[in-house]
């Protein structure tokens, strides 16, 4: 028999294993008294994976090969046709073996992950029929979720899942059990004193009644027998008695604290003593050399430079085109964004990785472009920067779908959303908290900066904001980024103001009555970052989208704020018209979006993301 | 004279408010049952107008006797006043000019001045007058201050609506003061002497007859309107200052009674009444009422707990919920309109500005008495009594409807519901009370964070406590357990009907729907393990077991998270977020990379919010094994079970955790085919207890929502 646990960790072995080995083997072992066959599988997993050795015969156990691959099973033994690797972090049970002599149970007994409730069927006398219906018992438990054990002085013939273990005092201190089964009255008699040492444990009685099921004894004070809660009959359906375990294992305790935890929480603790003391010398450090950047670029990484600083982490930034500082070895961690490759970089990223410090990549959205050749298109990343990325061995982007054009390239990677500067959010939020002048200046839409790809239906949101201003004399459209981005329908507009200012005011912003927020897309998926909605959203001003742009919002975007499709012209107009017309909906949703900017955006998640950076960089660097 | 009352009419000027206050006792003089006279002064008018009206006045053939005085030469409000009391031979009442009487208004003054033999005087509410001014809110539904006051309507909002408290005051207020004879023969007249032209007249003479032992009410059914400052003009502030120094001298005891009665507002639960009153409920839709230890829209599990289900059923009902404040107890409504609003108002209810401590508290049964005669509620529902006492339970006995009892703590098991023994380790609830002895001691010097301090908590305050629980239990219909195990730990102590115990799980209190399909596998094998503690960052939540393995793992890869408010300190290794947006703890647990929530607390909860949260998100939770907790996470392999007491134990697992990266992704598998519901989804249970549940009260009544059959004894027989 194979638990999951095992097969599972056979599966990944194999996975890591080179193509010359075909097969990854668990071997049949013995079970420590009190142990069942999953718990020891469990114990064995955490047998670091670098353990596995390869075998030089055939194996009694399990083998996981590769499809295709050949083997034979002779006398209980398997012979592949190929090179075998043997992983003692798998455990394989054979239930038949015959057991060992009736020792103490192990402490491995219990589960290394508790979940699983521990039962102890325990008899004093030798009753070959009721042994037996104890031994099935524990075999049907094993199979739903509860460890059973068996605690007996004699073991019977027939399938073990289990080790049994002796009875007595020492093996139940062993095992702690959240409950006992007394199977007779010796049992019954001793329980309470084989378990003093564990004030949790309760105690359901056997009885030879066959009438009864199950019988709960009442445990209210004043009428409760000691760690008696319940009685059974021989007639209980295995997931009758599981569900009585698991509710008695949840309490009330039978028996009541002692003092000597209170007394230890009042004393003084030690431990607490560096908590007074500094840690700066162990603060990381972080580098971001930039390169050749977009404008929107810079933006992006003052805000991630900002929020590192506030976690208190030592940060620098230096150009790639100058020599880069001495420190740049020795970082924690250093961030290329921008960059391209070169042999600076290269000789960087490489003395870095000898020291088992991290450099990352910070994979633009200016990079991700549709995948030519794929029959469902997807996002891919440029080549040139495929190739630095897999020089660094990880990368970071600001979009899920980004991270998952990364994995897919077997990259490990992470999202690192757009991150407003602690400044820039309070500006923002100051802004938005006066109520004069919201919703004075109408629509805004940012279309982005020269170098930057466009999104393929902004024709479309173009159109739809020209029908607008027609239709409505008093409407203005504020239009952020660079002039000839512009449709040239609204360019001649006089109630269309064009800003080419990167971070425009934020009173500008907090003028709005709707903002419309237009992200590339690819195969489905957002590209661009959520800088745009971001700002927006910190101002009170409700973003117009596309559907694809909706679970950018985490699930706060109203069927009002979503246009049914991106490239149609009238969608858009009658979107923005149906809230420009209603005040009540634009204020909630303004409520909603600032509400989502200051939980999900604000400064302490980006304290989180900075956090986790450094975090996965330095474990990728250390695996 | 004969009459039994003697209505004073003092008139200097203002001819406009002169007839409307004549008029006003004309027209409702017909319905007077008791004989009256009006006595009319005219203290020297120098408006003709005045003079012709009054004459003409007295002579229109009135149903009911008027004399006219007047006063060759003005002397003011006082001179005035006295000579209509001398003339007077029963009961008096002094009548501003600038007033407007409404129906049955002497009929009812009058009644209330029977209220007792030692009633000196009876005075109406009214639009401006003092502490019998109206609140706000009924003054401007009624346009008390505008061009056209709604005066009629005013009068009879009030006395369908008023309590009759006849609440105690310690002076009457003179713009409309009935005045007993017993009163005036004992006190003689006002004190024209010192108060001159007026203004402290009145006080003077109700401190007078105060001192010889009687009483002044507040007639709070009757209203009389009052323009205020008529009689005197802009001699008004003048008087006013030079007769609060007149009281000064003569009772420097007065101002701070004076004071002190203001703040303590002997009429405000009349008029928190009639505040309510103002805000018509939809009376075809059922109005549960919610008893709550704390207001709606605290942080705290029940509160959102609460939040999500009256969310959930407020289409179908309307709601009020009941809870203490710091100055006694509060009602705030939350009902729907026809006009398809919410109307959600806040009203302040009688009792102490104190913490309820004691077992049967009257403050606190009274105050729910209050609320349950103010209006009509179909179900009671109860969270917490909490800052009530049991006293609640007492009053529910006669309540109509089905009464619900959730339990979301154990606090009517024991006092210190936390249950942790000496505020440290889980209880159990023992039997042998000398451990809950040791532990009351300890928790009455300085109880947990959050608990009422009790300074006689004891074993005989316990036993009488549970007894006290014991004997109520029948009030509640049916007792609902988020949990098996809650109910489990309540049968320790209690014994109620089977039939009357019910399970349902709360359901989680933010949207669903924000996992994904798959577990994050680089988040799971890629990544350093990360371990979130979610809650309030105290020991009651395991802040101290956070703490110890933020120290232990300071060198290693292993991060020790916590998001929520601290309320002790922090090791320096614990990645502190602070307070967070309960609706978005989803996306906050990955945008930080979270792999597992740690609830080490070891309270044990009684179904644990947190954790459904963490399932909403994805992840899989460490908690006791004991409490809702332990049942949970068995019931679907949806984490680990750990004993709360034992730090090295904990850690060990978050070390073995980090090893076996297999185990987590095989967990969080698990936890991502955990069907979830949220309390919507399970409100309709409620609904059905609410709409159908019946009483008990002989036995016999059918019990018409489901059963759960929790009895903690009995055969079960295949």
């Amino acid at each position: 028999m194979i638990d999951e646990v095992a097969r599972e960790r056979l599966a990944r072995q194999l996975q890591l294993q080179p193509p010359e080995v075909i097969g990854v083997a668990g071997e049949v072992g013995e079970l420590p008294p009190g142990s069942s066959y999953r718990v020891l599988a469990e114990w064995r997993s955490l047998e670091p994976r670098a353990a596995v050795a390869p075998s030089t015969a055939a194996v009694r156990g399990a083998v996981l090969l590769r499809p295709g691959s050949r083997f034979e099973v002779i006398d209980g033994l398997v012979a592949a046709d190929g090179r075998v690797a043997v992983d003692p972090g798998a455990h394989v049970h054979d239930p038949w073996t015959p057991l060992g002599a009736l020792l103490d149970a192990s402490p491995e007994g219990r589960p290394p992950f508790p979940r699983r409730p521990v039962v102890v069927f325990a008899a004093t006398e030798t009753d070959p029929v009721k042994a037996d219906w104890a031994r099935r018992m524990v075999n049907r438990l094993v199979r739903r979720e509860v460890e059973g054990r068996l605690a007996v002085p004699w073991i019977g013939d027939g399938l073990h899942l289990t080790r049994p273990c002796l009875v007595g005092a020492a093996s139940v201190e062993a095992l702690a059990p959240d409950v006992i089964v007394a199977l007779d009255a010796g049992a019954a008699a001793q329980a309470a004193q084989w378990c003093a040492s564990n004030r949790a444990t309760v105690v359901i009685e056997m009885i030879d009644d066959v009438e009864i099921t199950q019988r709960l004894v009442s445990w209210q004070i004043a009428r409760a027998r000691g760690r008696v809660r319940a009685q059974i009959g021989p007639r209980i359906g295995a997931p009758k008695l599981a569900r009585l375990v698991a509710r008695l294992s949840s309490g009330p305790q039978p028996a009541p604290p002692t003092d000597a935890a209170a007394d230890e929480a009042a004393s003084p603790r030690v431990v607490r003593e560096n908590w007074a003391g500094t840690r700066a010398a162990s603060r990381p450090t972080c580098l971001i050399v930039t390169g050749e950047r977009a404008a929107s670029t810079t933006i992006r990484w003052a805000g991630f430079v900002d929020h590192l600083e506030a976690a208190g982490i030592g940060v620098a930034t230096a150009s790639a085109e100058r020599e880069l500082p001495a420190g740049a070895r020795d970082a924690s961690l250093v961030v290329l964004a921008g960059v391209d490759r070169s042999p600076a970089i290269t000789k960087l990223i490489t003395t870095r990785k000898a020291s088992r410090l991290a450099t990352v990549l910070d994979v633009e959205g200016a990079s991700l472009a549709a995948a030519a050749d794929a029959a469902h298109e997807t996002v891919a990343v440029s080549p040139e920067v495929l190739r630095l990325a897999r020089e660094c061995g990880c990368a970071i982007a600001a979009t899920e779908s980004g991270r998952a054009a990364l994995t897919r390239m077997q990259l490990p990677s992470l999202t690192v959303p757009a991150m407003l500067t602690r400044a820039r959010t309070a500006a923002l939020r100051s802004s938005a908290a006066d109520a004069h002048v919201h919703g004075d200046r109408g629509i805004g839409w940012c279309v982005g900066w020269a170098g930057e790809p466009v999104a393929a239906y902004v024709d479309a949101v173009g159109d739809g904001i020209a029908k607008l201003l027609a239709d409505r004399p008093d409407l203005r459209v504020d239009i952020i980024g660079d002039p000839d981005r512009a449709p040239a329908g609204l360019r001649r507009n006089r109630r269309v103001s064009i800003v080419s200012e990167l971070e425009p005011e934020p009173d500008l912003i907090a003028a709005w009555a709707l903002h419309v927020w237009t992200p590339r897309l690819v195969g489905g998926d957002v590209v661009d970052d959520i800088r745009p909605l971001l700002e927006a959203s910190s101002a009170g001003v409700p973003s117009v989208l596309p559907p694809e742009g909706r679970p950018s919002l985490d699930g706060i975007a109203g069927n009002k704020l979503v246009v049914s499709r991106a490239d149609e012209p009238e969608g858009w107009a009658a979107a923005l018209s149906r809230l420009l017309d209603d005040e009540g909906a634009r204020s909630g949703a303004g409520a909603e979006a600032r509400r989502w900017a200051s939980a999900v955006h604000g400064s302490s998640a980006c304290r989180m993301t900075v956090n986790r950076v450094l975090g996965w960089a330095q474990y990728e660097a250390q695996s | 004279m004969s009459a039994s009352v003697t209505v004073i009419v003092p008139v200097y000027r203002g001819i406009y408010d002169l007839t409307r206050c004549l008029e006003s006792v004309v027209a409702h003089a017909a319905r007077t049952e008791i004989d009256f006279e009006l006595v009319l002064i005219d203290d020297a008018t120098p408006e003709p107008a005045v003079r012709t009206y009054l004459e003409g006045f007295r002579t229109r053939g009135l149903p009911f006797p008027v004399t006219l005085l007047t006063n060759p030469e003005n002397l003011g409000f006082v001179g005035t006043v006295n000579r209509g009391l001398r003339r007077a031979t029963g009961d008096v009442v002094i009548l501003n000019a600038d007033t407007a009487v409404t129906a049955g208004w002497l009929d009812r003054l009058r009644a209330a001045a029977s209220a007792g033999p030692d009633v000196a005087t009876v005075t109406p509410v009214t639009s401006s007058g003092s502490i019998c001014t109206l609140p706000q809110t009924v003054i401007h539904a009624f346009e008390l201050e505008g061009p056209n006051p709604q005066i009629e309507e005013c009068a009879e909002f009030v006395s369908a609506t008023s309590l009759r408290l006849l609440p105690e005051v310690i002076t009457g207020v003179g713009f409309c003061m009935y005045i007993t004879r017993r009163a005036l023969d004992l006190c003689g007249l006002l004190d024209e002497e010192t108060f001159g032209k007026g203004y402290g007249e009145e006080v003077d003479f109700c401190l007078r007859a105060t001192r010889l032992g009687l009483r002044h009410l507040v007639d709070d059914s009757t209203f009389v309107f009052h323009r205020g400052g008529g009689s005197f003009g802009d001699q008004q502030s003048e008087g006013l200052a030079r007769g609060s120094r007149l009281l000064d001298e003569r009772y420097p005891y007065f101002r701070p009674t004076n004071m002190r009665e203001r703040a303590q507002d002997p009429s405000r639960v009349s008029f928190a009444a009639l505040e309510l009153g103002l805000y018509e409920r939809d009376s075809t839709r059922p109005h549960i009422l919610h008893i709550m230890h704390s207001a709606p829209g605290d942080t705290g599990g029940t509160e959102k707990f609460l939040d999500a289900l009256m969310r959930s059923l407020e289409s179908e009902f309307d709601f009020s919920v009941f809870f203490p404040v710091p100055s006694g107890f509060a009602l705030e409504t939350h009902w729907w309109h026809p006009d398809r609003a919410k109307r959600i108002e806040r009203f302040l209810l009688p009792g102490g500005p104190r913490h309820v401590t004691r077992i049967d508290d009257e403050m606190a049964g009274a105050a729910l008495q209050m609320a349950l005669d103010l209006f009509t509620f179909d179900a009671v529902h109860v969270h917490n009594l909490i800052g009530h006492s049991i006293a609640p339970l007492a009053v529910l006995a006669d309540f109509d409807g089905p009464v619900l009892c959730s339990v979301h703590d154990l606090f009517l098991a024991c006092p210190n519901f936390s249950l942790l023994y000496r505020k440290v380790e889980p209880c159990g609830i023992p039997d042998d009370l000398t451990t809950c002895d040791r532990c009351l001691a300890v928790v009455a010097e300085a109880p947990m964070p959050g608990s009422p301090m009790i300074t006689n908590l004891s074993r005989s305050y316990l036993n009488e406590f549970r007894s006290t629980v014991a004997a109520r239990l029948d009030t509640v219909d049916h007792w609902v357990f988020a949990s098996q195990n809650a109910a489990d730990y309540f049968m320790r102590v209690y014994e109620p009907d089977p039939n009357r115990m019910e399970v349902i799980e709360h359901g989680s209190v933010i949207r669903l729907g924000r996992r994904a399909s798959q577990p994050d596998r680089a988040l799971i094998y890629d990544e350093p393990l990360r371990v979130a503690f979610v809650g309030m960052g105290w020991a009651k939540k395991g802040l101290d077991a956070v703490n110890s393995l933020a120290d232990a793992f300071s060198d290693s890869s292993i991060e020790i998270h916590h998001f929520g408010d601290l309320k002790q300190a922090a090791s320096p290794d614990l990645h502190t977020h602070g307070a967070y947006d309960n609706e978005f703890l989803p996306e906050l647990l990955r945008r930080a990379g979270i792999q597992i929530v740690l609830l080490p607390g070891p309270y044990a909860e009684t179904f644990g919010i947190v954790m459904s949260e963490a399932l909403a998100t994805g992840l899989p939770v460490i908690g006791a094994y004991y409490g809702a907790l332990g049942e949970r996470i068995r019931a679907c392999g949806a984490g680990w079970t750990i004993d709360p007491m034992d730090h090295d134990g904990i850690r060990a697992l978050i070390e073995r955790l980090d090893r076996a990266r297999d185990e987590v992704m095989r967990t969080t598998r698990q936890v991502l085919e955990v069907k979830l519901e949220t309390v919507g989804d399970t409100s309709y249970r409620y609904a059905a207890l609410y709409r159908n549940g019946t009483r008990h009260a002989d036995g016999s009544d059918e019990q018409t929502a489901g059963t759960s059959g929790l009895a903690a004894t009995g055969a079960e027989r295949q």
